[in-house]
């Protein structure tokens, strides 16, 4: 089920909010998100949830056998790759065959499955569960069903944020739901729903136009049309799906951390990631680059740590050579800022502007590879955005793409990328807060009318 | 007692609903189950149905001849109708010895038929079946008390709920949140005031989605409950119609007046879209044009064995006839397509080419209220496919002279609104193959009924023929029978004969139309081998190859 469709938002939500307001008592209340969660998750296709099941109930089991057995670094080292097996098999199995295919005389049959939503997103937070309680640092959580709550929470489930167990599993056991944290989770979703139903898929829409066509029938300036469309989009997508996340949990009185902080003010690829995605950048740095060794290596060591972890954040976005060549193009970046400390580097204001412009530069060339179906097609879209394609840098046919109103769109999402609106969900007082309120209205309905007019909704993060 | 009774009620109740849904997913299946024994001379597959719903696997009989005996298993409760059928392809290959219903081991005597030999090759079994072995009471009763129990341990974990404390809002502020909260909730619930429960959607042209069945006719559960229900949901949830119209409305303010994608451009002061595809169309190379022109000649020598007449009909197209609306720097496709008829004319003798273009511009500029083509779709309209019936009819009077058109006040003809023609009408469509996307849709959805009316629907019957048309009716081909008609014609061509075959019918005796692009398993090709042997034995007198001038080209590169 998708937050943006109509069956989430007039349907699940609403009697899932009756049913939880409904009981009193934490215990009931858990008891119906986890029930909710389990029919949010098993919607689409029910036969996937026994794989969740599963993979939680390892985790459980093992955790517990964390706290008992002689043998803890063995007992870890399995649960993880329990829960690894999963992601691998579903995930990875065709990549690999393809690629082993590559080199043998006869090639395998590459396995018929679908990958399961979600399964990047629970593995991590299980993961993560395992390695909090392998580590001490939280108590063993001895009830399933409460683990299976932090781990199949429907806000966050199918696509982040990828919260730490350490994060929520105080809240499990005790939080209070107030009148203004339900306030401002209502507003927070509905911020979120608009960004991705006024300004995503307005973008999208200009993005898969031109990205479906060969690059050899568009010129530069429409290639970097698409590709600031699809930036824009990817942002407004993935950010109000997390806005949506964290709302929904307010509602239900769970603070989640934040995922996003205007990631395209950053001057640096090192700067960008501590803004993008900080679920996922924070649980590399703590469940993989620190466990290597982290900064406190030596220089070779260190890049070679860095040029891990990157390479495993492109992997974990997809199984495909285009993630790949991403992650590389983002270590190779990262160890160039560390070797030169490029971002410590201190200037005024127009150093600031050149550096956040020759990172947005950087970060839109390698997200062509992000975006690409196939290698040979990013660069082939590189070399029409250098002006070196069939068409030139200007012909024109940027107008087949964009009408006023996309225009209109692209200027206010990349208006919105700057902190302009920062803070509205949480405003107080009681003029401001009537603004916000009754704007917040005209969202939810623009959004209910922008939802009634399409059908084909997919967010992005899902495929990962 | 004032804990132990919520607790013991809520288990009751779980329990209950975990006992029917069990009983109806599982304590039913497999319950009944069918027994084949055939003799067989070569490998043969039964297909059985059962509920109207087709066996998951067809029931392999034998893989090699000799005699064998399988087993089917029937996931089902009750049996309403039983289908038992095999290729029939096979004749005299088959004798059925045995055909039993077993019903948990038990061989229902009723269902039992014996030694039915080919070529039946159908048996029925349609008075309906309730199971009674697995299912008895104490099974469910148990079930029921387990479950109970199961339940009860659970809910005995949850402590009760302590006594609650009020959060009431205090203050201008606190009252504004209450305020916000209780529209919030408002508007989630607004969808369902009203559920739609038409059949139909006029807008659209399709059926709405029917609501989902959980535990449909003979299957134990719905796995695609959640589609089904979006589906249903999003069709049918109240105000649908005026909130998309809304929205659009808002958004379509924003469009600049001209809209252009990669497939077509459109002019929003004019209502005219043009397809890109049939703009700027490119001439044939040298090789091309020969190896078309080969495919013509041989499609003459054809015609010429058997007798029969050959006309080519080119239907101009709104990009050529209607040139002067489209502002941008596109070419219209008639220089191309005129050239290429003129050394069609000089190097296939014997074919007789139409192409009225040039009476279709003056037509269009003596009367420019009549339209000849939809302004919204690639198509001509009836008023245009008519210019065409003269001038073919003109060519045919040569050599045919009895065959005369009839002027269009001889049908019965009825009027519409809509500015599409065939192909725009369905909005599925419209946004899978349509170049009609984005922007251009929603700026047409907002004008779907009464911005032009030059449409004439093509809703016809004529009472002398007995002959009613219906609309949206595009079979593979067409037979007409008019008893003061002369000679019989065959005409073969793509979508644009529907609009031409109106007038065309009730000038012959008989008429046959075979139409190339149905999008159905033939493709969109105009292969002539498919159809030579059907001309061949429908004899006719006239052959008529009818094709728009943008596909011109693609139409006779595949005929051979």
């Amino acid at each position: 089920m998708l937050f943006s469709s109509l069956s989430f938002v007039f349907a699940f939500l609403p009697l899932v909010l009756l049913l939880y307001y409904l009981f009193r008592g934490t215990a009931y209340r858990n008891f119906i998100l986890l029930a909710a969660s389990l029919l949010f998750y098993a919607w689409g296709e029910p036969r996937y949830l026994l794989i969740l099941l599963v993979s939680v109930t390892i985790t459980w089991a093992a955790a517990l056998a964390l706290t008992r057995v002689r043998y803890k670094k063995l007992c870890l080292a399995a649960a993880l790759l329990a829960d690894l097996s999963f992601l691998i098999y579903f995930k990875y199995t065709n990549f690999l065959l393809e690629n082993i295919n590559a080199l043998l005389t006869q090639p395998v049959d590459p396995i018929n499955v679908v990958m399961p939503i979600g399964i990047s997103f629970y593995t991590f937070q299980a993961i993560s569960y395992l390695m909090d309680v392998y580590r001490g640092e939280v108590p063993v959580q001895r009830s399933l069903y409460k683990l299976m709550l932090y781990i199949t929470l429907f806000p966050q489930l199918v696509a982040g944020p990828i919260v730490k167990y350490h994060d929520i599993c105080l809240q499990i056991n005790s939080r209070q739901e107030t009148l203004h944290d339900f306030t401002c989770g209502a507003r927070r979703f509905i911020f979120g729903l608009a960004k991705k139903m006024l300004i995503a898929n307005t973008l999208g829409a200009v993005a898969d136009g031109i990205f479906a066509l060969p690059t050899a029938q568009y010129d530069g300036a429409t290639a970097w049309l698409g590709i600031v469309a699809y930036c824009v989009q990817l942002y407004f997508d993935f950010s109000g799906y997390s806005d949506m996340a964290i709302g929904l949990c307010l509602m239900f009185g769970f603070k989640l951390p934040e995922n996003f902080n205007y990631p395209f003010l950053s001057c640096s690829t090192t700067e960008f990631w501590r803004r993008w995605h900080i679920s996922l950048s924070t649980w590399f740095r703590e469940y993989l680059y620190f466990p290597l060794g982290g900064s406190r290596v030596g220089p070779f060591r260190l890049y070679l740590n860095l040029f891990i972890v990157f390479m495993a954040t492109g992997i974990w976005h997809g199984a495909s050579w285009n993630f790949v060549l991403w992650g590389l193009w983002n270590a190779v970046f990262v160890i160039l800022e560390k070797a030169t400390n490029w971002p410590k580097i201190e200037g005024g204001f127009a150093f600031r502007v050149f550096k956040n412009v020759s990172f947005m530069l950087s970060f839109l060339i390698g997200l062509v590879f992000f975006r690409a179906d196939t290698v040979p097609y990013a660069l082939d879209f590189l070399a029409d955005m250098a002006g070196c394609g069939a068409k030139g840098m200007w012909a024109g046919s940027h107008a087949c793409f964009i009408n006023p109103y996309a225009a209109g769109v692209l200027l206010l999402g990349v208006l919105l990328s700057f902190p302009l609106a920062r803070g509205w969900a949480y405003v107080k007082g009681f003029k401001v807060s009537l603004a916000v309120n009754v704007w917040c209205l005209v969202l939810l309905i623009a959004s209910w009318g922008a939802m009634a007019a399409s059908t084909y909704n997919p967010f992005i993060y899902f495929r990962f | 007692m004032k804990k132990t009774l919520p607790r013991l009620l809520l288990s009751l109740l779980l329990a209950l609903l975990a006992t029917a849904a069990l009983q109806r997913a599982y304590l039913y299946r497999p319950f009944f189950s069918v027994s084949l024994t055939a003799e067989t001379e070569r490998p043969v597959t039964f297909t059985l149905h059962y509920n109207g719903l087709p066996l998951k696997d067809a029931v392999h009989i034998s893989q090699k001849p000799g005699r064998h005996t399988t087993v089917a298993e029937l996931r089902t409760s009750r049996l309403e109708h039983l289908e038992l059928s095999y290729d029939t392809d096979l004749a005299g290959a088959v004798t059925l010895h045995r055909l039993a219903l077993c019903d948990g081991g038990k061989e229902s005597p009723l269902a039992a038929a014996e030694s039915k030999e080919a070529p039946q090759r159908t048996f029925k079994w349609e008075e309906p079946l309730r199971s009674e072995l697995i299912c008895d009471t104490p099974l469910l009763l148990s079930t029921f008390f387990l479950l109970l129990l199961l339940f009860w341990k659970i809910v005995t974990r949850f402590p009760l709920p302590q006594r609650p404390q009020p959060r009431l809002p205090r203050g201008k502020e606190a009252w504004l949140s209450a305020a916000f909260c209780a529209l919030f909730c408002l508007i989630l619930v607004l969808p369902w005031c009203r559920i739609d429960r038409a059949e139909v959607s006029e807008d659209e042209n399709r059926a709405l989605a029917t609501p989902p069945p959980f535990f449909p006719k003979g299957q134990s559960f719905n796995l695609h409950f959640g589609r089904d229900f979006e589906a249903w949901f999003q069709d049918r949830f109240w105000q649908r119609s005026n909130i998309v119209y809304a929205y659009t409305r808002a958004v379509s303010k924003a469009d600049g007046q001209v809209l252009e994608n990669g497939a077509a451009v459109m002019y929003r002061d004019s209502g005219w879209i043009f397809n890109k595809e049939y703009l700027n169309l490119p001439a044939p190379t040298q090789e091309e044009q020969a190896a078309y022109i080969s495919n013509l000649n041989m499609l003459q020598s054809f015609c010429d064995t058997h007798g029969i007449a050959l006309y080519l009909a080119v239907m101009p197209g709104k990009e050529s006839v209607y040139a002067e609306e489209n502002k941008r720097a596109l070419t219209a496709p008639e220089p191309v397509v005129r050239q290429f008829l003129n050394t069609v004319g000089e190097q296939c003798p014997g074919l007789t080419v139409v192409y009225p273009c040039t009476e279709m511009k003056e037509t269009a500029q003596r009367d420019p209220h009549t339209l000849l083509h939809y302004q919204t779709d690639s198509h001509i309209n009836e008023d245009g496919a008519y210019l065409v019936a003269e001038a073919l009819t003109t060519a045919m009077n040569r050599r045919f002279p009895d065959l005369k058109l009839q002027p269009k006040e001889a049908f019965n003809s009825t009027f519409s609104n809509q500015r599409f023609g065939a192909e725009y009408k369905n909005t599925k469509r419209m946004q899978e193959i349509g170049p009609i996307r984005g922007d251009m849709e929603r700026w047409l959805m907002l004008h779907r009924d009464g911005y032009t009316q030059q449409h004439r629907y093509p809703h016809y019957s004529w009472e002398q023929g007995g002959l009613t048309l219906r609309r949206n009716k595009i079979p593979m081909s067409i037979v007409s029978h008019f008893e003061n008609g002369h000679s019989k014609a065959v005409l073969i061509g793509d979508s644009t004969t529907q609009y031409i075959r109106l007038w065309l019918h009730t000038m012959f005796k008989d008429m046959l139309r075979l139409r190339a692009n149905n999008n159905g398993e033939d493709g969109n090709e105009l292969r002539m081998s498919r159809w030579e042997a059907q001309i061949v034995r429908y004899k006719p007198d006239i052959l008529i190859i009818c094709v728009g001038e943008g596909t011109l080209f693609r139409h006779i590169a595949t005929m051979y």
